[in-house]
């Protein structure tokens, strides 16, 4: 036992001593560490249900067309080009054919049909199947060439092929291991190629030195779970890492005046919302959700407890999706207005709807900034002799208690750049995520409608419609805030741009990040 | 001996399936649904029902329970989160787990029994208040604000260790740098009632006759305090002990998640969070017997500290 002591001692002190060799001895090979929030979930792109999977897929895997550097437009990936028929129903792309899997396996249209069927088969349940619902079938038309045969047209399916949970998988090699083992080990053709995930320590990928857009200038990318947002500024101010994400606004601010990082910050694609019941009373009544929004001074906590990670919203649709109808949703924005609160509040309980002292919990998840705005909110309604308490939950716990009609509840949504991702599941009345039960004939008439009407002129009115009745004159939700990206990089890190959604594209047509 | 030892083996069986049918009703009473946690925000109802059909959460609960235990036994039991046999899933976190525990408790006895007995001798000295004073801090801050303090320290201001995460074995140099930091934050926790209960108990025994009496035959000082009263102050200082070693294989989960440490704890309340019930099932019941085995050693432990203790 005593020896122990003294070697464990020692090499305490040997170690550091000559930590400096340990940056020489890695010099040679170029290695980028990112810190991530979360580990991801799933990298089998049809089983991925979130952001943090999707961020390390889109290293690996590669789609059909790619959204990486121009979120709103399309470009070719493993289409070259591709063709849509004068009635939007029959999708035509013409693939790459010098492009290869990291098993040497080529790529063929038959691996392009396996993966888009793999996602549309239900004994699969992907997370992302409803995307290509309107699919009717597939085929392929000799090796380079696939047909996708929609039942009806459906706008948003260039985004559902450009996502990353739609990567294209090696068919024969999936159909070998199977779809729960290619979930360990994927394998795709995208820039880097899979080595090894060890659970809560670190992803690790080295580069394929054949990717077909350029040779990765980066011989190893290492992803590392590190769950406090506190610790990951430490790792990026020491030089632990040499990406950061998710970090805390306090921290950031500090890391700002750092002479050797980068701060990056852009608008985001992510919003928190607070949401009312369409059913339950008292909140359904559109003079309590008139109330509530004047009693609380949105404006001013939304700067103070966003400071420098979000903007305040007015609408579901941020500024970088169309349509553009800002300053109209603004103008509908209600004021913090004691006396008008006071004045719906007295109606509502001269009427029976509301109780003198009632009682409400405002749900939400354990984001820090939504338990503040919700505390907010609580504090602000017991001025008017509303008891509100907060209740932050774990997302197993939250979500059937949104899906049963919580009542008032802070929740938030992050989507592709496209309005149908922004609203349909919000706001159509069978939706899942549709929380308030909110439910009307026109809303989701057109909401179907922007689907499948093909210019975005046409589908813009639809969801200028819905946002204006939902937002602007029903008060279903309370918009609160555009969450923005802030990612910070060590100086030398080369080429790297943030991305609104949260993803690290390293290699792409027109950068090819590297480390000095 | 072996009898008392098989006996107590034994007893496991009736204990192991009480804590069994314990967690499980627990798992099942918990809020939540493992289908809706494993597909996330987008799922749909279908593949919801999907889900719940493939991992037989739809039968009924004796049913599942049932299948749970045979497949536990069978080694069949499977995380529905790494697909992989929970024992496996278990024993692979062991290895930072036990790297980490066993450090930060080897550091801990470094610290506090010779604290303890210094304070215990020196009674009412600035030693014996500085080292009390110590032993509360340690257990009243929590392990994530020492934690940070340290990062910021070391990694931030000084960059002499790494801010967090595993550097691999702890016999490799990287390795004992990543494990230094979480290893001493976590010692700190344990530091305080091994220097307190080594104090009051070796106070206890330095009053008795037989320590005046050693001393009057003339027995040097030095060899009064460590063979006469340490020696029997030995039983309490050992039961505390093991007590902490038996704790420190389900992990430490503040000072794994602070420090990113891939183990056993964060293991466990990630399983939670995810609703992995075959993991948290399989987990706890691991940990249980891992729990009771080393109680077990202790008792045994006695035997050779004291022998007048006798195994019946």
């Amino acid at each position: 036992m005593k020896n122990v002591f003294i070697v464990a001692g020692l090499a305490i002190f040997l170690s550091m001593g000559i930590i400096h060799h340990i940056p020489c001895a890695e010099a040679k090979e170029k290695v980028l560490r990112i810190g991530m929030a979360k580990e991801p979930a799933k990298l089998n792109p049809v089983f991925i249900p979130g952001i943090y999977g999707e961020a390390v897929a889109g290293n690996i895997f590669d789609t059909l067309v790619s959204y990486k550097e121009n979120a709103s437009m399309p470009t070719p990936l493993l289409a070259s080009k591709w063709e849509i028929s004068e009635d939007g129903k029959e999708y035509t792309f013409h693939l790459r054919e010098d492009v290869k899997f990291h098993n040497n396996e080529k790529l063929t249209a038959k691996d392009v049909k396996f993966t888009l069927e793999a996602i549309m088969d239900t004994a699969n349940a992907s997370p992302s199947k409803e995307f290509f619902e309107p699919v009717e079938r597939i085929e392929t038309d000799g090796d380079f060439i696939i047909k996708l045969h929609l039942k009806n047209p459906y706008a948003p399916l260039m985004l559902a092929l450009g996502s990353h949970t739609a990567g294209i998988m090696p068919a024969d090699h999936v159909k070998q291991v199977g779809m729960d083992a290619f979930d360990s080990h994927p394998v795709g053709t995208g820039p880097f190629i899979f080595v090894e995930w060890l659970p809560d320590e670190r992803i690790v990928l080295k580069k394929n030195p054949g990717y077909f857009l350029a040779e990765p200038a980066i011989d190893k990318v290492i992803f590392r779970p590190i769950p406090k947002p506190e610790v990951m500024a430490a790792e990026i101010e020491s030089g632990g890492i040499d990406i950061a994400q998710n970090l805390l606004p306090q921290d950031i601010s500090r890391l700002e005046k750092e002479g050797n990082l980068n701060v990056m910050t852009i608008a985001g694609l992510g919003n928190s919302y607070l949401g009312f019941s369409y059913k339950k009373a008292p909140f359904s009544d559109p003079r309590f959700r008139k109330a509530v929004y004047h009693a609380v001074p949105f404006d001013a906590a939304i700067k103070g407890i966003w400071k420098g990670v979000g903007e305040r919203s007015y609408s579901w649709i941020p500024d970088g999706v169309f349509p553009f109808d800002t300053e109209y949703m603004k103008s509908r924005a209600l004021p913090h207005d004691k006396e008008k609160a006071e004045e719906y509040f007295n109606e509502l309980k001269k009427e029976g709807i509301l109780q003198d002292g009632f009682e409400f919990s405002i749900y939400t998840s354990q984001n820090p900034h939504r338990v503040k705005i919700a505390t907010v909110v609580a504090t602000e309604l017991r001025k008017y002799g509303l008891k509100a308490k907060v209740e932050s939950l774990e997302w197993g716990t939250l979500f059937p208690i949104l899906k049963n009609d919580s009542g008032c509840y802070i929740m938030g949504w992050g989507s592709v750049p496209d309005p149908d991702r922004w609203t349909y599941k919000i706001f159509h009345s069978g939706s899942t995520m549709n929380f308030s039960k909110y439910e009307l004939p026109e809303i989701d008439e057109a909401l179907d409608l922007g689907r499948s009407l093909v210019s975005s002129k046409q589908r813009g009115e639809q969801y200028i419609k819905v946002m204006r009745k939902a937002l602007g004159e029903d008060y279903i939700h309370i918009p609160l805030v555009f969450k923005s990206v802030t990612v910070v990089t060590g100086k030398n890190i080369e080429g790297f741009t943030p991305s609104p959604q949260d993803y690290f594209h390293l290699v792409t047509e027109k950068r090819n990040v590297t480390v000095n | 001996m072996l009898n008392y030892t098989i006996r107590r083996l034994l007893l496991l069986i009736p204990l192991l399936f009480f804590i069994s049918v314990m967690i499980f009703g627990i798992l099942k009473l918990t809020p939540g649904d493992p289908a809706v946690v494993l597909l996330g925000e987008r799922a749909t109802e279908e593949a919801l029902e999907l889900t719940r059909e493939k991992y037989a959460l739809n039968s009924p609960f004796y049913v599942q329970y049932v299948k749970m235990m045979g497949n536990f036994f069978t080694g069949e039991l499977k995380s529905i989160y790494y697909k992989e046999n929970v024992i496996m899933v278990v024993l692979k976190k062991m290895i930072p787990t036990l790297e980490l525990g066993l450090t930060a408790l080897m550091l801990a006895i470094a610290v506090s029994i010779p604290a303890g007995i210094i304070s215990s001798v020196k009674r009412n000295s600035i030693f014996d208040y500085t080292s009390m004073t110590t032993a509360l801090f340690g257990i009243s801050i929590p392990v994530f604000f020492t934690g940070i303090l340290l990062i910021y320290l070391f990694a931030v201001k000084l960059k002499v260790l790494p801010a967090s995460g595993y550097g691999g074995s702890m016999f490799t140099i990287e390795g004992l740098r990543h494990l230094v930091m979480p290893a001493f934050v976590l010692s700190f926790t344990m530091m305080a009632s091994t220097t307190r209960i080594t104090r009051s108990s070796m106070l206890d025994l330095l009053q008795e006759d037989y320590i005046r009496t050693a001393r009057a035959k003339g027995v040097k000082e030095n060899q009064v305090i460590l063979k006469h009263a340490f020696k029997n102050a030995l039983m309490p200082i050992a039961t505390n002990v093991g007590n902490q070693i038996a704790r420190l294989f389900a992990g430490a989960v503040l000072t794994e998640t602070v420090f990113a440490w891939p183990g056993v704890g964060r293991l466990a309340v990630n399983a939670i969070f995810r609703r992995d019930e075959p993991l948290v099932f399989g987990c706890v019941l691991i940990l249980s017997v891992i729990y009771v085995v080393v109680n077990l050693m202790v008792d045994l432990f006695y035997g050779i500290i004291n022998p007048r203790i006798r195994y019946e």
